[in-house]
């Protein structure tokens, strides 16, 4: 197995972590950082998979740089729009998932 | 009994209900076996992208191949990023509250003992006093205001080296544009703002310079009989490099704005303890 196949698997197994623990957690901000730890997992198989048995690819590597500006800027609206949504409220949770 | 979710903190020891917790852990272990199973069964690519690419470089105007792949071959990709960028900062900035309306503490007239020991914590760090004309509250420390004031002229140089090495190696307009808004985010948190009344009055031109010329140029070529996006290759490298000096600075500004616009934390910790 090479290491880029590696990262494939990694980014695999990150994928499925962050998904569980997306499904699991209610709190918004855990949310968006299980969000996050997938959206790096989905980086890692896109590259690492590219850059199995061929040795690295430019355009992938454009796609993910590209992806991790966009991710760093959805990240930052997300919590200016939790923190906003907290101050309002006073919730850390969306209205549909209250039931404990 | 309050409800769980309407403590002041927040639930920040993530308690997880059982029922969740069923449903997540089968989600996850599915979609990990799922994944694996597709990365073994993958067919190999149909066109050889890597040798595609080499091959272009040369006409490319650069010679780094992520730059060019970045603002030549999929300049689009591109050009709708640093969109995203902009909408999201419009909105951020759109969603950011009135100094007026921030910084009164009297909307939680009877915070309850946990936010004022909360608060209390953050009063030997912050000073309200050192504020800015966004309302935001600074850390005083000697150490950090004289590293912010060391720092800028190194991360400046290292901006822009990034942005012209970004041609031949790698670097480029969001490398340059990340290090310039580590910059902002610490005069933001230092209160050490050399040039803000500068800087305040030129942030949305700012916010909007790197969208403007890179779409002015793009749909330029079409005034020239060209493709959109299609750079002519002589003149290619100073259109790369006037695009990417543009995105530097609109992303810096974007991602700053983003940083600087979320509301006050405490002022929304007094109200979340306030109804708790």
């Amino acid at each position: 197995m090479s290491p880029a196949l590696w990262y494939a698997l990694v980014g695999a197994l990150l994928v499925a972590v962050a998904f569980a623990a997306f499904a699991a957690h209610t709190h918004v901000v855990r949310r968006l950082l299980a969000f996050n730890v997938m959206g790096t997992g989905s980086f890692l198989i896109l590259v690492g998979l590219a850059q199995h048995e061929r040795g690295p690819d430019p355009v992938p590597q454009a796609l993910v740089l590209t992806g991790i500006v966009v991710a760093v800027a959805s990240t930052a609206l997300a919590l200016v729009v939790f923190r906003r949504w907290f101050a309002a409220t006073g919730r850390v949770a969306l209205p549909e998932d209250d039931t404990p | 009994m309050r409800p769980r979710d309407a403590r002041p903190e927040g639930d920040l020891e993530g308690t997880v209900s059982r029922w969740r917790l069923a449903i997540a852990l089968p989600l996850g272990g599915g979609l990990a076996l799922a994944l694996v199973a597709a990365i073994a069964a993958r067919r190999g690519p149909s066109i050889d992208l890597a040798a595609a690419t080499a091959e272009a470089i040369p006409s490319s105007g650069v010679e780094h191949p992520i730059t060019a792949v970045l603002l030549q071959f999929r300049g689009y990709d591109t050009l709708l990023e640093i969109a995203v960028l902009l909408a999201a900062a419009l909105v951020a900035l759109a969603l950011r509250e009135e100094p007026a309306a921030a910084a009164p503490r009297s909307r939680a007239p009877t915070a309850p003992a946990p936010a004022v020991v909360r608060g209390s914590d953050e009063h030997d760090l912050i000073h309200p006093g050192t504020s800015d004309r966004a309302g935001a509250r600074a850390i005083e420390t000697p150490l950090l205001a004289t590293l912010t004031r060391a720092l800028h002229p190194a991360l400046l140089l290292l901006a822009i080296y990034l942005l012209w090495a970004g041609a031949t190696r790698p670097g480029g307009a969001f490398q340059a544009g990340a290090v310039l808004a580590a910059l902002g985010v610490l005069r933001r948190v230092s209160g050490v703002r050399p040039w803000a009344a500068l800087l305040d009055r030129w942030q949305h031109a700012a916010l909007l310079v790197g969208f403007a010329v890179f779409l002015g140029l793009a749909a330029g070529m079409l005034l020239l009989d060209r493709p959109l996006l299609g750079w002519p290759s002589a003149s290619a490298g100073a259109l790369i490099l006037a695009i990417e000096a543009a995105l530097t600075v609109s992303i810096a500004a974007n991602l700053v704005g983003l940083f600087a616009s979320a509301p006050d934390g405490r002022d929304a910790a007094a109200h979340g303890a306030d109804r708790s």
